[in-house]
């Protein structure tokens, strides 16, 4: 089995290549190099997949979207596309292949940390108030603008200076200490683990965590787009506000830190002059601060929608918009998959500092009820012979359903995909499916027609769940995972 | 007329002197102040002008009991005063707003609320102050909390990050106050990496996997568990609890009992054989597993713990095996 990332830099290439468009300049081998950062500028680099950078800060102080570095620890990076900021100026032990590094004079720190310090102002206040909840801040902008590195940033200051910062993902385009097409909330009382795929940390494992572990509650969306099935993208986030606010009515420590609400770019494109997500996640988790990142458009849109006439009894919402940092790069479709990919074999395999073992096991097809979620865009002729066969056949349970799920039986269309172990039952409605919150993930690494059985790849020993399994065509099918 | 410009200058005189020793949120002074304006309502101009002067000029923590008396007098006598101090209520307001602390503004923004709504229990259904002068303090009220979010400071502010917290764990780059408690937190926090980084040696071998994750009744019942309130929340004597399971030794002082979730699905749902009620889920930091928490396991089936005790205690002869079941499981955990 070969796991990216743990290959040696400049030796071996994966066969399969990875990254042909950086070989020439990581032909070379690397060498250990020191890197000098004079006050508030960052070192931005990008490490590919299947290649690992090493960091050593050897003075000074330094932070990885808003995480401190310890002094003379050694980091290991892999697929990251990062940039290591300095208030102090630093002094930097590099050791590995990079591509695109230079020195960033001009940062957005300052404008990150002055956000985090008016939020935390806010939270302050609510600290003397024992129902008041703190700041439900939107996050919104287009693709690939820096609305996820924003929020890392705002997190870790949050919880460096003693809050529990919540933070939902409601993007299924990349997950948030789980994987791809999953929806999350997750709070956060101690530090990052930026080493971590994600850079946020790693949710429970049998076994010690050198970085604390994060516990997210997660969801699974299984489309790529809110668009996709709007109706069930609405649902969740619904879902997901009755969690988190049901969290800040018993613990006073989450209520005060408030929430941080990351969204996919599509949300925030403006369609037809419509806000439709933008509205319900607003209107669901009662947000008070936008935080537009880059258009100017969509700043005066949110202004127009949300500062002014907000209803009687709301609370006003507060627009703010936060120039796009220098420091952001556009993330192509091939560095996305690789992404998704390190996700999903991260949820199964771990990282190579904590590996995982993951058990492999046959199952009947008749033990396993599955339910593929509808596409209600557009044209919803996704190809799906193996859905159709068991449309023809006559199914009781089936009748009246609503527009959520097709019960599917397990077909070669499986091949590689994500099951998600939904914790309703199989017996359960599909709005219960659909509202239930995520057990863990299942991946089919075999598909035997002839003798009706799955070989699945499990986090966990021991029987499969009888539980609904929900599944879609995102995260598109793994080839590689089983190396 | 020299006859009532006399009695102006000393109701006005005499209001503001009892103003100015108005240095705290007290109920007997502001209702005098409100019996002077009452009583003198003739002079209505004059006490407003009196009193919007004062909430000018006096310092910032004198501020907020002073618009207290102005929120008495108004709610209390009501004209000719609403009509007076609503005039400059904008500028009265505003003025004190961006001098207050947080916590001050926060009353405010409560003091304004209150305005918009007619006087409780008041036959009289208009607000307070008419909703055209307390419309303009609240969008004001907005855009001053938007600057604040947006203001561009030239000089970043890395202080309270950085210096503020100075003593630093040289293992994972967290701060920690250079005060009492931080000493504290900051040991409990050596104490953790320890733990752990004797438990990763220990268990170098052994296999391990991503754990189930948890569902959300026992998201919402979670409470988290950082490398420094660990002895707080696993009441452990040795300072070694962990997040990540340590050894169990930590959990020997706690008088716990509970049984792990079964994974057999169908058996997830199960009662106790006594009360016929669910039990309760909850995350096991140490076995890293969900469990059933006042539960204990006698004969093969699950009780509630309290159930099974207090029908034992009703016999009043306990069964031999309700006695090893306290025995055994009073000491904690069986797996």
């Amino acid at each position: 089995m070969s796991i990216p990332g743990l290959q040696l830099p400049g030796l071996s290439f994966n066969s399969t290549g990875v990254d042909t468009t950086a070989q020439s300049s990581l032909q070379s081998a690397p060498s250990i190099r020191t890197q000098s950062l004079s006050a508030n500028t960052e070192y931005r680099f990008e490490v590919p997949f299947a290649r690992t950078l090493r960091i050593k800060l050897l003075t000074g102080t330094a932070e990885l979207f808003g995480s401190e570095l310890a002094p003379g620890r050694e980091y290991t990076f892999t697929g990251l596309k990062g940039a290591i900021f300095t208030y102090h100026g630093c002094e930097l032990e590099i050791y590995g292949a990079v591509e695109n590094d230079y020195v960033g004079e001009e940062t957005e720190m300052g404008v990150a940390a002055n956000a985090h310090f008016a939020l935390d102002e806010m939270r302050q206040v609510t600290a003397t108030n024992s129902n008041a909840i703190g700041p439900r801040v939107l996050v919104v902008g287009p693709e690939d603008c820096g609305k996820t590195s924003l929020m890392r940033i705002l997190t870790a200051y949050a919880v460096k200076m003693g809050r529990q910062p919540t933070v939902v993902n409601l993007n299924p385009r990349e997950g948030l200490l789980s994987v791809p097409g999953s929806l999350t909330a997750t709070t956060f009382a101690d530090i990052l683990d930026v080493e971590e795929v994600g850079g946020w940390g790693s949710s429970p494992i049998s076994g010690p965590s050198a970085v604390p572990i994060k516990m997210p509650l997660v969801y699974h969306y299984a489309c790529g787009t809110p668009d996709e099935n709007k109706a069930v993208y609405k649902a969740l986030i619904t879902r997901l506000a009755l969690a988190v606010t049901s969290r800040f009515q018993e613990d006073d420590e989450v209520r005060q830190a408030g929430c941080f609400l990351d969204t996919p770019g599509s949300i925030s494109s403006g369609k037809g002059g419509s806000y439709e997500m933008i509205q319900h996640i607003v209107s669901e988790f009662s947000v008070n601060v936008i935080v537009v990142l880059g258009s100017e458009r969509l700043y005066k849109d949110m202004t127009r929608l949300f500062s002014a006439g907000t209803s009687e009894g709301d609370a006003p919402v507060s627009v703010v918009r936060l120039a796009k940092s220098e420091g952001c790069v556009e993330r192509d479709e091939l560095y996305m998959r690789q992404l998704r990919q390190a996700q999903v074999r991260n949820y199964f395999f771990g990282v190579p500092s904590a590996p995982l073992s993951p058990y492999t096991q046959m199952v009947d097809f008749s033990q396993i009820s599955i339910y593929k979620i509808k596409s209600t865009s557009g044209n919803s002729s996704s190809f799906n012979p193996g859905a159709d066969d068991d449309d023809d056949d006559y199914d009781p349970s089936s009748f009246g359903v609503s527009n959520i799920y097709d019960k599917v039986m397990p077909s070669m269309m499986l091949q590689n995909a994500l099951l998600a172990i939904t914790t309703a039952s199989a017996t359960d409605s599909q709005e219960t499916i659909r509202d239930s919150s995520v057990l863990g993930y299942m991946y089919v690494a075999e598909v035997d027609e002839a003798k009706k059985k799955l070989r699945l790849l499990s986090p966990v020993s021991g029987r499969v769940p009888g539980n609904a399994v929900v599944v879609g065509d995102w995260p598109e099918g793994i080839m590689d995972l089983m190396g | 007329m020299s006859y009532s410009a006399l009695p102006s200058a000393e109701v006005a005189q005499d209001f503001r002197e009892a103003l100015e020793d108005l240095k705290i949120n007290s109920r007997p002074e502001i209702s005098n102040l409100t019996v002077i304006a009452k009583e003198n309502t003739e002079y209505a101009q004059a006490i407003s002008r009196e009193l919007e002067d004062h909430i000018r000029k006096t310092r910032p923590e004198f501020k907020l009991p002073a618009l207290y008396v102005l929120d008495s007098i108004v709610k209390n006598v009501g004209t000719p005063y609403t009509v007076y101090l609503g005039r400059n209520l904008y500028s009265t307001f505003m003025g004190a707003y961006t001098l207050v602390d947080p916590n001050v503004r926060k009353a405010m923004e409560a003091l304004l609320k209150t305005w918009k709504q007619p006087v409780p229990e008041s036959l009289d259904t208009r607000p307070v102050f008419p909703s055209d002068v307390t419309r303009d303090i609240e969008n004001a009220l907005i855009k001053a909390r938007t600057v604040m979010l947006q203001h561009q400071q030239q000089q970043a502010r890395p202080h309270k990050l950085y210096e503020a917290r100075p003593d630093q764990c040289r293992q994972c780059g967290r701060r920690f106050p250079a005060t009492e408690e931080g000493k504290r937190k900051k040991a409990a926090h050596m104490d953790w990496h320890f733990a752990v980084n004797t438990r990763v040696a220990e268990s170098a071998k052994a296999v391990v996997n991503r754990s189930w994750y948890i569902g959300e009744r026992e998201w919402i019942a979670y409470r988290e568990v950082t490398s420094d309130n660990m002895n707080d929340s696993t009441n452990s004597e040795d300072g070694t609890g962990s997040a990540n399971g340590t050894p169990s030794k930590a959990k020997k002082a706690k008088k716990e009992s509970v049984v792990p979730v079964p994974t057999d699905v169908s058996q997830q749902n199960a009662h106790c054989p006594i009360c016929q009620e669910k039990f309760d889920v909850s995350w096991h930091e140490e076995m890293q597993m969900p469990v059933w928490t006042n539960a204990m396991k006698v004969g093969g089936r699950v009780y509630h713990k309290t159930c099974y005790e207090e029908a034992g205690s009703a016999r009043n002869t306990p069964t031999p095996e309700s006695v090893l079941g306290k025995r055994k499981f009073d000491g904690g955990v069986e797996v």
